[in-house]
Formats: structure tokens, C-alpha cells, sequence
């Protein structure tokens, strides 16, 4: 339970932080540490070379500017939940930071950590999903901002070239109309979800305008079951639209066996907690 | 003039028995301040760290050192080719077999110790692991146990080859341990055949880890100058582990000090011991340096003393009033790659044979078999008082089944079949004696305190509702105190303790004991029966355990058998001085001792008040002033041979709802009623519980240790070992009966693992109870959600 | 534990190509990115090894690759790869049959079988992602299998496949650069056939 030896660096920017990635053969990135450490300790990473971007000035902070909120990536799961910002504008966010690992690891785990690296199991990725959320990223070639929708390729695969770093995140801030929905199955506290959906609707009236389903952890990364999403369009929900729901939402996922359940299992409490995360969007959609 | 408040008073002063005082250990635990096994630093210490197999069975085909001793800070890299001249390459288990200290041409089991490796610092220890090179062949692998009596079962123990004669039995497969059985085999099938009603049910109990907080480790120090060896371990038994590193060493018991400082929770998993003490101490002796070897969690949770993995059936027959006429429990145990069961030597299955529980059975018999496999060694541990988990496990269930069958309500065929309170002492006819107990007071108070008539009402309603709501029952005898020496032994020391008094002039005490606390709270609750006994208050009484050099000889903690043996020692040996304090009172006095009457802290002469002398006016006496032919001092030790177990028992019940939808169970309710005996320290005690209650719940609903079909030990971290936090854990509900031992000297029997005995059936018998109406009689543990679910599937309960 | 994978891909080449291709031992190594063969023991025994990266973990194996069968008549090739992580800790086997069928359009199709054993440290701590990870591997090893049966024939396309074979990474990386570059070769490829 003790890595191999590294070296560790400091970043002072972020033009520094990916010169420091060039320049250094296998070099990885250091944010909270609480994703890359235990593959550290556990030798499953061997990394030589630590990047240390704490610290550096412009990746932290939540800012709100009309309808579009950014985040630093740098910021950790605790700010998330204490944000007076997301609380009003984005309680998604809050909703499921707060699900994330447990409070000690909360205080170091940061939401582009958990956006950039690409484990299945890790929480953001299906709320980024959900959110239709944009990141943004500098690279040696300058910054791009891509639609998280399609950022997430496979187990530890992402968008992000090499020598990428995610640097923000931004998400709509929610409008009249907009509910959020966020279910985590887990077996106990800090576990990884069984089974996780976040979901956002746009209401009108009664009727469902337009929904995003994001789902955790039941495939080779976070997902947007699309089929169910056909479903619900422009439909009022139901019991039997929902059965339906539950149905199509099972056919999409492809989970991994493991501790926590079979592909049976993995699949039926996705759609579970789709479920009730698509009841309780529509029902904070009105208030 | 002492009046009645001023004599409450000086009682309350004592914080003695019976007194919900503060643990005096709390302070510097709750600061951190506690000095742990990891905490030592001696002058010159090297760390340990193991190589490990990654395989569940291989041949070594070599190892290659050279890698690793190159790199700069390492000092030595120790295999079974170094232990080989010292025969120390296998080395003894408490249950008769032989354990490889460092594997030896072969492994038997995913992570066994191939090799240790020595070196300046944790950190270049860790990483000559890696340097080490050993070739494997891999061999075909066991872990079911139902198959390793078959032909075709791959041979474990090629050390064992040949020697059909074990250690307990004779062994009917090379892979066959022992048999082990009590009762009357012919007259339980009689009654079998020719009952009114039979039953019987399949359930495993399954392999579960205690996982304390703590790891186990160890400096060992060879002082070549004084030819002294000195070994900090994490040890429930510090004197039986220096008599077995004597036996090992070859250096006289005079030479070896074993200290068990603070210990970061025990519960069975420190009792024997490990490849990594015996090879550090060889590092030490050799090197001439301390060396000091701490495992980390993965090693802990899959390589040490492991918990359970009994396959059982348990069988009762009865007439149709649910009166029991016999009962027949098999059992294969899988003891992992070694027996390293730490039970008393005459008992390779523990104390299974008190599976007849609270109830009065006529004739029953019991069978076990015991066999290797190709994972972890061990079996007993993690507060199971010798396999009394199992026992009472297979007794309850089979209880419930019978019930079941029957159509009678769990509760009542209890009552019809208990042992009843004017019974006792009761024989039971396994063989043990039960020495107290009121069973029905427990479980009716345990029944109105909830209102069960109430809650099968609501569970009516709520299956009419397709709800699933269970309700758990469980009425528990368990046998502590481990044990009248006739019968028990660990390795041929009989299981006496011991405590030695001593009172000093101004009137403080020490003391030290043979028991060693791994947080249960001895430095209180010792100090409290003595500062009864002798009327001192409990803030004055220095309570010490755990150094071989200045304790008298134990058998340590584990079985809960400190307050019934430890505990009897102190009363005793606390008596011995009160016996000599009389004398001298008297003669401080000037009258006879007959003159003379004990009340709380003095002894007064009887009608004469103002005559009057304290233990502490006495204490000083004992230095200056004592009569004629007396020495002085005022001290004593005792050795105590507990003349039989004691028994706690106790009632519980537990209510809960099922999520048909995910499976995820909520405890909505949990109530423990323990009966103890008498009750050293409230507070204590509902710590105890509330903790065996919590592992129990942690065994019971999550806890799991899956082995795949090459070996490979799954889930061995804490991301996937379930320990429970405070979001998890249900309330506990705790409530008490007080029926004293007859033969312990303060009438107390123990409770440490009662909760955790008791606890796990309940929450089965819950589980099965929500499903009972669909004739499920049973599931096994883990109740995970994913398990449960699953059950709710098949049963059809989705709508779909 | 073992994992079991079924994979079908599809080939540019013609059947033939594909088996000639197939026989090629340290061509179909070379197919998984990372993996060389480093001996040739003979009598179908080659001593190998692999370089897997995936995200920030490492795994390097050293083996041993013996062809227990290979069918003519079925186009079939059973082999055996077994080898140990570098530092002892894992193990990893991996039983394939692969054999090649002919399509209605000239075209042909790579089957395979594969039963993956895995011991040790991977097997019990990256148990969760083991399928996973097997799969995105073989996925890749399909592209690059069909790369070069497709770099076998005649023409633009194969001689864009011979210049794609230059530039395979060295090592499987996540982070492929060269994915989504295949991905879209690839959808072009088939997109042109039409």
C-alpha cells in the first residue's frame, strides 16, 4: 500500500502544468489525488512524474453570469455542496456532490477530477450528461470547449488529448420550469453507485418538453439513455409511460459484473433510480 | 454520626461494580495518545514487509533474491530456506496442525508468505517486494469444500500425505482435517425415525473477517548483550505466545518478554500466531537489530484469522405440539489452507456442541467434518466464542423452521421448549451445564417492550398490501468463560487466570491480571470489582496487563472470558487481602475478628459505633503495624481454575421493511434484551453491545469474503469489505435481566459476544420472516441488497 | 476469474487474405498495440510480451504464446497466451480461437473466442473493470487486424491502411490519438464500399 517512488511538482499556471506534461514521459496530472493515489498505492499506477495543480490560480470558484455557470475545475466536492450559487441555480450539482465518496474525500476530490478521469464508476459524468453541459479545456494548441455529451468514450477514456487539461466546467442555470432529479443506489457510504441517474426536464405544463437521462456506472462510462428520452418527449408521464421507461432504460445499459450485482441487477436499478429521479424532476419542476 | 446518605455516599465514592463510571483508558485514546504496536521506535529498528502468492496453489518453481538485496537499504531477504536450519520454515498451530512460517516449495493459499524482506524504511521495503522474483507453477485449485473429500480433488497438504492419523481423528481423505462429534448418534436417529414431525435445512454460514481497526504487527528485538528477546505484538494471549516462541526458539521463557501494548481491537483476530512475528523475530535475532513488520489492510483482511465457513443442516424432531424430541446438526468446516484455529485443544469445533440452546432436548447428536481448502487458514475469530456463532446460528434457524411447519408462532414454540428457570442447573445432553438462566422472563419482557401482538397485526396488513415486512426472533444461550482446565487447554496450559493485587500504603492499588484488554475496557471494569471488594475507590486502582515480565501467567482475552475467569481471579485474590486487612483491623482494634463487620469501605465493630477502621487507615497499617506473626504487606495473588462456563443468554428481535425494488432492506427496528449476570459497568456493557450488535449487522447483511474458482479472494479492501458507518447502522435498542452465575464469585458471566452471537440469526430470521408467508424457509447471509433482490425476483414479486 | 468474450470483426480483405494474414504470428501480435513477440521458440512456441496502459494504470506482462492447433480446412487458429505481470503480482491467460468465414460480398469476417483467466492482484482488485478492459482491448486489436488484412490488397484504401500500420502507438493508451483517427479511416472505408 505504498506507491512507487515519483517525483513531484508544483505547477505555478496552467500553461506550466501542461509544459511539465510534455516534457515528462508518463506524467500524470494531480488534482484532489483521490481517484489516482489509490491506483498509486495499489502499484496499478506507476506514475514517475506527479503535476501538482493545486494552487493554481483560475481553476477554482463558481461564477454566475446570466443563464450560464462556471466552475473552476479545481473545485472540490465540499465547495460544490456549500455554493450558494448551485444551490439556487444548479441544486443538481449540490445533490450529487453530496452522494460523492464520503466527507474526507469530499474535501479533496474535485469535480474535474471526477469529469476527467474517466472511471465508470466515478459521479459527475452522468449529471454532466443530464446538465448537457460544456467543458472547457486548454491544451498546448490553446482552449476548446467541447459538449459533455460525447467527452466520455470508454473505462478511462475521454475526449481529452494528450497534454489536455479540463479547466472548467459550465451548466445552465436552471429556469422556470426545469426540475432535476438525483438517485444514487449504493451499498453502503463512499461506495461507488450500483446505480446512479441524474436527471433534468423541461416542463410545459404537465407535459415533458424535453429530458435528459444521464446514468452512472452501468456501462463502460456514464451514458445518456436516448431511447428512453424518445419516450418521454412531448409525452405526460405515467405509470405505464414509466413502466416503458424502465424498459428501455434496462436495454441500454451494459454493466460490469462485480460485487455489487450481476448485468440483471445493475441494469434494473438503473432503471429504478431513473425512475425515481425522472418523479422527482417533475415534481420540483412545478414548485 | 453516619447516617444512611453519608454511607450512599462513601458507596458512590467507590465507582465500584454496578457503576456507569468512565473508562479511565478513554483519555488518551480519544487525544491519540494511545502507543500501538506501530507506535514503537527503538534505537537501529529495520522494517519487515512480505512477499506474497499470488496464486491460491503453485509450486515454486525458485526465487530469485538478487534484485531485491541490490537495492541500497535492504538488509535481508529471508525464505524458507533460511528458516529450514532453525526448523522454523513450519512451525505448530493451537489446533494440532502445522502452518508454513514461509512457504516451502509450495503455497496453499492467495496471498500466503513467500518471502520477508528487511530494509531501512517502509518505503524501500515496499519496494524490494516488488524485486523479488519467484517462479510459479500453477496447480488446479480447491475452494469448494463440498469437493474436497471427492476422488478427483486436487491434494493439498503433500506435507500431510501418508498421515491418516490427525491430530483429532482419523482422517478419511487426504484433504480431511478431522471428525469431531457429541451426543448419541444411534439413539437420535431412533427418535428421527420415528417422529411425528421432522425437519430439516441446509444453510452456510459464511466466511466473514473481523477486520479490527487495527492490523497486526510486531517489533521483535533480539538483545544479543543480554541474550534477551523482546516482542511487541498485537496479541490477545501474550503469555501463550511466549511459551510457544520459547518452545520455537530455544531460549528459556527467563529470556523472552512479550508486551502487548495498546491494541486496536482484537476480536479473535489476534490470537494466533503469524508467519510475519516468527520470520521478523528470526530477522531480528540474526540481524541483532529490532525489526519491525505491520501489515497493511489487504493483508489483514486476507491472510489472518478468518471467521466461520461452516456448511451446516440442522434437523429437529418433535410431536405436533412443536415439543422437541431430538436434535441433529452436520456441519463440514473449511479451514482454509491450514487448521490455525485458535479453540481449546480438545475442541477442534469449539464449543458447537451448545447448539441444543435455551431448549430442553432429550437426545441429539452432533457431526463435524473438517477440511482444507485453498484459501485462507483459520476459522475461529471475530467474537464467536469458539464457534457458539454457528452453533446458535443452526439452532435458531432450525427453531424458526420447525415453527414454520408447524404453523405455531416463533415466540410460543420457545416457550413451550425452553428450559425452565427451576431446571438450572441444567445438564444439557452435549454435555454442558448451564448455570443460570430465566428464559421466559427475558422473552416476554422482550415481547412487550415491542408489542408483538401489535407488529404481526401490522405485518398482516402489510402483506394484504404486498409489503414485505419481517420480523426476527432470537432467544440465545452462549457459553463463555473458557475453561475449567480439566477439559480446556491451549497447547497443554490448562485455561486458569490469573490477577495479582497489590495495596500500597497510602492506600492506592495496582494491579495486573493474565487477560489482556484489546479495548473492552479492563482498566475500568477490573478496577471496579476490586474497588468493590475492597472498598477503594476505582480512581485509585492502577490496573496493568499485557507484559510477560510483570503479569502473572494467562491465557489471555478472547471467548469472552475475562470477566468469567480474569474477573473470578480478581474477586478472589481481592478477597485474600480483605481476609488479611480483617486480621489486622482487629488487631488495630483490639478485638477479635468474629467482633467485627464489613460495611462499604471499613470494617466496624459490630454495636460499638466510632470503632472503626478504613482500608486505607489499614493499608498504612500493613506497612508498620501488624500483629504478631503476620508479615508485612498487604498484597495477593490468585490462579483461578473456573469450575465450569458460564452462560449468558439473552432475547432479540428485529423488525424490517424491504424494498421490493432494489432489495435494500431497512432495520427498523432492533431490540436486545442480554441477561449477563451481575453488571460491572452499565455504560460499558451498552457499549459492548451496541458494538457486537453493529459487527453483527455488518455479518448479516453485507459482509462477504467471495473467492473465485482459481482462488482469487475478491472484495479483500475496504471498497468492497462492508463495514458499516454511523449512516448504515441501525438504532440499537438494549435492555437487561439480571441473573447471576452461581459459581462466580460476583455472579457475572461476561457479554462481549453474546450481541454479536444473538444478533446475526435475528436478522435471517427477519429477513425469511418477510417472505415467510411465500413459503421461504430460509436464505442465506449476506443480505445484501443485489441477494435480496434477487430473491424478490425469482419469488415473482416484480411487477412485470 | 475468468472472463469470456465472443467478438466478430469485420474485414476489407477477402477470406484468403485474412487466413494468410492469421498465420502471421508475429503480425497478429503486432495487432495488439503494446504487444511484440520477442522469441521464436519454434515448434509454435514464441516467448511475448504486453504493454497495457489504461487511464493512469499500468500493466506489463511477460509470456509465453503456444499455437495449440491450426486448421486449414476451418481457417482456424486455436492458440494459448500466458504470461505474469513484471513484478510477479498478476497473471493472465487467455485461451482464443479465431478463425475466419467468408461473407456473401467477397468480404470475410474475423471470429473469435476468447476465455480470459486472470490471478493475483488484477483479478482481485481490478476484477470490476476486467471486461471492460478486455473488451476495448480486442476492440482495438479488430481495427488493427482489419488494417492490415485491408493494407494486403490493391489499391487507395490499402495503401491509406500501410501508412496507418506506420503509425500505430506503441503502447495501448487510452487516450488514443490514433482511435479516433481509425474510427473515422474506418467509417470511410465501409461508407466507400456503398
Amino acid at each position: 500500500m505504498i506507491p512507487s517512488c515519483f517525483e513531484y511538482h508544483k505547477a505555478t499556471s496552467i500553461a506550466d502544468a501542461i509544459a511539465k506534461l510534455q516534457d515528462n514521459e508518463d506524467a500524470k496530472l494531480l488534482a484532489g489525488g483521490h481517484s489516482l493515489l489509490p491506483m498509486m498505492k495499489l502499484r496499478f499506477s506507476e506514475a514517475p512524474y506527479l503535476v501538482d495543480i493545486n494552487g493554481i490560480e483560475g481553476l477554482k470558484g463558481i461564477s454566475i453570469d446570466g443563464d450560464t455557470i462556471t466552475i473552476g475545475a479545481m473545485t472540490t466536492e465540499s465547495e460544490l455542496i456549500r455554493s450558494d450559487i448551485l444551490q439556487q441555480y444548479c441544486p443538481l450539482l449540490v445533490e450529487a456532490a453530496k452522494l460523492v465518496a464520503d466527507p474526507q474525500v469530499r474535501n479533496k476530490g474535485t469535480i474535474g477530477g471526477d469529469v476527467a478521469h474517466g472511471d465508470p464508476g466515478n459521479d459527475h459524468p452522468a449529471v454532466m450528461l443530464a446538465l448537457d453541459a460544456q467543458l472547457v479545456i486548454h491544451g498546448p494548441d490553446g482552449e476548446r470547449m467541447i459538449p459533455a455529451n460525447g467527452f466520455f468514450l470508454g473505462t478511462y477514456w475521454t475526449a481529452l488529448e494528450e497534454y489536455e487539461i479540463l479547466v472548467a466546467i459550465k451548466v445552465p442555470a436552471l429556469t422556470s420550469g426545469t426540475g432535476h432529479g438525483y438517485h444514487k443506489l449504493k451499498r453502503k457510504t463512499g461506495d461507488y453507485a450500483v446505480a446512479g441517474s441524474a436527471v433534468v426536464v423541461e416542463m410545459n405544463g404537465d407535459v415533458v418538453r424535453d429530458i435528459r437521462i444521464g446514468l452512472t456506472n452501468v456501462a463502460p462510462m456514464a451514458i445518456r439513455a436516448e431511447a428512453a428520452e424518445d419516450l418521454i418527449r412531448g409525452k405526460r408521464v405515467d405509470d405505464v409511460l414509466l413502466k416503458a421507461v424502465e424498459k428501455a432504460i434496462v436495454a441500454a445499459c451494459d454493466p460490469a459484473v462485480d460485487l455489487r450485482g450481476d448485468e440483471e441487477y445493475k441494469s434494473h436499478m438503473a432503471a429504478i433510480m431513473a425512475r425515481r429521479s425522472i418523479i422527482q424532476a417533475i415534481e420540483n419542476a412545478k414548485e | 454520626m453516619d447516617t444512611v446518605a453519608d454511607k450512599q455516599k462513601r458507596e458512590d465514592s467507590l465507582n465500584g461494580v454496578g457503576c456507569s463510571r468512565k473508562r479511565k483508558e478513554d483519555a488518551r485514546f480519544i487525544q491519540g495518545k494511545g502507543n500501538y504496536t506501530d507506535d514503537i521506535k527503538m534505537p537501529g529498528m529495520l522494517f519487515a514487509d512480505m512477499v506474497r502468492s499470488p496464486y491460491a496453489h503453485a509450486r515454486i518453481i525458485s526465487i530469485n533474491t538478487e534484485k531485491a538485496l541490490a537495492l541500497p537499504g535492504v538488509h535481508a531477504v529471508l525464505t524458507a530456506a533460511d528458516l529450514k536450519p532453525l526448523n522454523l520454515h513450519w512451525m505448530p498451530t493451537l489446533a494440532g496442525d502445522v502452518q508454513a512460517v514461509l512457504a516451502d516449495e509450495k503455497v496453499h493459499f492467495q496471498y500466503q508468505e513467500v518471502a520477508l524482506v528487511v530494509a531501512d524504511d517502509r518505503y524501500i521495503a515496499a519496494d524490494a517486494i516488488d524485486l523479488v522474483e519467484v517462479e510459479y507453477e500453477e496447480l488446479p485449485v480447491l475452494v469448494d469444500p463440498h469437493k474436497a473429500m471427492t476422488a478427483e480433488a486436487p491434494i493439498l497438504r503433500e506435507d500431510l500425505v501418508g498421515k491418516m492419523e490427525g491430530a483429532h481423528s482419523t482422517r478419511k481423505h487426504d484433504n480431511h482435517i478431522f471428525n469431531w462429534q457429541a451426543g448419541e448418534k444411534d439413539a437420535t436417529d431412533r427418535v428421527f425415525d420415528a417422529a411425528e414431525v421432522t425437519v430439516s435445512q441446509d444453510m452456510v454460514y459464511h466466511r466473514v473477517h473481523p477486520c479490527p481497526l487495527e492490523t497486526c504487527g510486531c517489533v521483535a528485538s533480539m538483545d544479543k548483550i543480554n541474550g534477551k528477546l523482546t516482542v511487541y505484538l498485537t496479541s490477545q494471549a501474550p503469555h501463550v505466545v511466549r511459551t510457544v516462541v520459547s518452545m520455537l526458539s530455544g531460549l528459556p521463557e527467563s529470556s523472552v518478554r512479550i508486551v502487548s501494548p495498546d491494541i486496536g481491537g482484537g476480536f479473535g483476530n489476534k490470537v494466533g500466531i503469524y508467519p510475519g512475528y516468527v520470520a521478523s523475530i528470526v530477522a531480528s535475532i540474526v540481524l541483532g537489530v529490532p525489526v519491525k513488520w505491520v501489515e497493511d489492510r489487504m493483508e489483514n483482511i486476507s491472510t489472518t484469522a478468518f471467521a466461520r465457513d461452516y456448511h451446516m443442516r440442522g434437523e429437529l424432531a418433535a410431536d405436533s405440539n412443536g415439543i422437541i424430541k431430538a436434535l441433529r446438526v452436520n456441519v463440514l468446516a473449511d479451514h482454509g489452507a491450514f487448521d490455525s484455529c485458535a479453540d481449546p485443544s480438545k475442541f477442534p469445533a469449539g464449543f458447537m456442541h451448545i447448539c441444543t440452546g435455551s431448549y430442553d432436548i432429550p437426545v441429539a447428536h452432533l457431526n463435524v467434518d473438517g477440511v482444507y481448502t485453498n484459501k485462507a487458514p483459520g476459522g475461529v475469530s471475530y467474537r464467536c466464542s469458539f464457534r457458539v456463532t454457528e452453533a446458535v446460528y443452526v439452532i435458531e434457524r432450525t427453531m424458526d423452521v420447525l415453527a414454520q411447519k408447524l404453523g405455531i408462532d416463533k415466540a410460543e414454540i420457545r416457550r413451550r421448549n425452553f428450559v425452565k428457570k427451576e431446571q438450572f442447573p441444567y445438564t444439557t445432553c452435549l454435555g454442558f451445564e448451564l448455570d443460570s438462566g430465566d428464559y421466559h422472563t427475558a422473552l416476554e419482557k422482550v415481547l412487550d417492550a415491542v408489542d408483538y401482538k401489535g407488529l404481526r397485526r401490522e405485518q398482516e396488513e402489510k402483506r394484504a398490501n404486498g409489503e414485505l415486512m419481517g420480523i426476527g426472533l432470537v432467544t440465545f444461550t452462549e457459553v463463555v468463560g473458557a475453561g475449567p482446565s480439566k477439559s480446556c487447554d491451549i497447547l497443554g496450559v490448562g485455561m486458569f487466570d490469573s490477577a495479582e493485587i497489590r495495596v500500597h500504603p497510602t492506600g492506592s492499588v495496582m494491579a495486573r491480571m493474565g487477560t489482556i484488554t484489546q479495548g473492552q475496557g479492563h482498566q475500568t471494569t477490573y478496577a471496579q470489582i476490586i474497588a468493590s471488594e475492597l472498598g477503594i475507590t476505582s480512581d485509585e486502582i492502577a490496573i496493568e496487563e499485557g507484559d510477560t515480565d510483570t503479569s502473572p501467567y494467562g491465557l489471555g482475552t478472547y471467548g469472552s472470558r475475562s470477566t468469567p475467569v480474569g474477573g473470578a481471579a480478581t474477586a478472589v485474590a481481592a478477597r485474600k487481602i480483605k481476609a488479611k486487612a480483617k486480621k489486622i483491623a482487629a488487631h488495630l482494634l483490639e478485638v477479635s475478628e468474629d467482633d467485627l463487620e464489613w460495611e462499604v469501605d471499613r470494617f466496624k465493630v459490630k454495636g460499638v459505633p466510632g470503632q472503626e477502621k478504613t482500608m486505607k487507615d489499614i493499608a498504612w497499617a500493613a506497612y508498620n503495624n501488624v500483629p504478631e506473626g503476620m508479615e508485612p504487606g498487604l498484597e495477593a495473588v490468585d490462579y483461578y481454575d473456573p469450575p465450569n462456563f458460564t452462560f449468558p443468554f439473552g432475547a432479540y428481535l428485529c423488525v424490517v421493511d424491504i424494498d421490493k425494488d432494489t432489495g435494500v432492506t431497512d432495520i427498523r427496528r432492533f431490540y436486545a434484551l442480554d441477561d449477563c449476570g451481575t453488571r460491572i459497568n452499565p455504560m460499558i456493557i451498552d457499549g459492548q453491545i451496541h458494538g457486537g450488535l453493529t459487527e453483527g449487522y455488518a455479518v448479516a447483511m453485507g459482509q462477504e469474503m467471495p473467492y473465485d474458482e482459481e482462488g482469487n479472494l475478491l472484495g479483500n479492501t475496504l471498497m468492497d469489505y462492508f463495514l458499516p458507518t454511523f449512516v448504515e447502522t441501525p438504532k440499537w435498542e438494549t435492555d437487561y435481566t439480571v441473573t447471576p452465575s452461581p459459581h462466580h464469585p460476583i455472579g457475572a458471566k461476561g457479554v462481549a459476544e453474546s450481541p454479536h452471537v444473538g444478533s446475526i440469526p435475528t436478522f435471517t430470521s427477519a429477513m425469511v420472516d418477510a417472505f415467510a408467508h411465500l413459503d421461504v424457509t430460509h436464505m442465506d447471509m449476506p443480505h445484501n441488497a443485489y441477494r435480496v433482490w434477487k430473491q424478490i425476483k425469482a419469488l415473482g414479486l416484480l411487477d412485470n | 476469474m475468468k472472463v469470456d468474450l465472443n467478438k466478430e470483426f469485420s474485414l476489407p480483405g477477402t477470406g484468403v487474405q485474412a487466413w494468410t494474414f492469421l498465420q502471421d504470428i508475429r503480425g497478429v501480435a503486432s495487432c495488439m498495440p503494446g504487444a511484440e513477440i520477442t522469441e521464436d521458440l519454434g515448434d509454435g512456441n514464441y516467448k511475448g510480451k504486453v504493454k497495457a496502459k489504461i487511464g493512469p494504470a499500468t500493466m506489463a506482462f511477460n509470456g509465453d504464446i503456444i499455437i495449440q492447433n491450426i486448421d486449414a480446412e476451418k481457417r482456424e487458429l486455436h492458440m494459448i497466451g500466458k504470461g505474469q505481470d513484471t513484478k510477479g503480482s498478476s497473471s493472465a491467460t487467455m485461451d482464443l480461437r479465431a478463425w475466419v468465414e467468408d461473407t456473401e460480398d467477397g468480404k470475410s469476417v474475423l471470429q473469435g473466442v476468447a476465455t480470459v483467466t486472470v490471478n493475483g492482484k488484477a483479478a482481485s482488485l481490478g476484477g470490476r473493470m476486467m471486461t471492460q478492459v478486455a473488451d476495448q482491448m480486442l476492440n482495438q486489436f479488430g481495427k488493427s487486424f482489419a488494417n492490415n488484412v485491408a493494407s494486403m490488397g490493391e489499391g487507395e484504401e490499402a495503401e491509406m491502411a500501410r501508412d496507418k500500420i506506420a503509425e500505430q502507438p506503441a503502447e495501448l493508451n487510452g487516450l488514443a490519438f490514433a482511435w479516433s483517427v481509425f474510427v473515422g479511416w474506418f467509417g470511410s472505408l465501409f461508407s466507400s464500399k456503398k
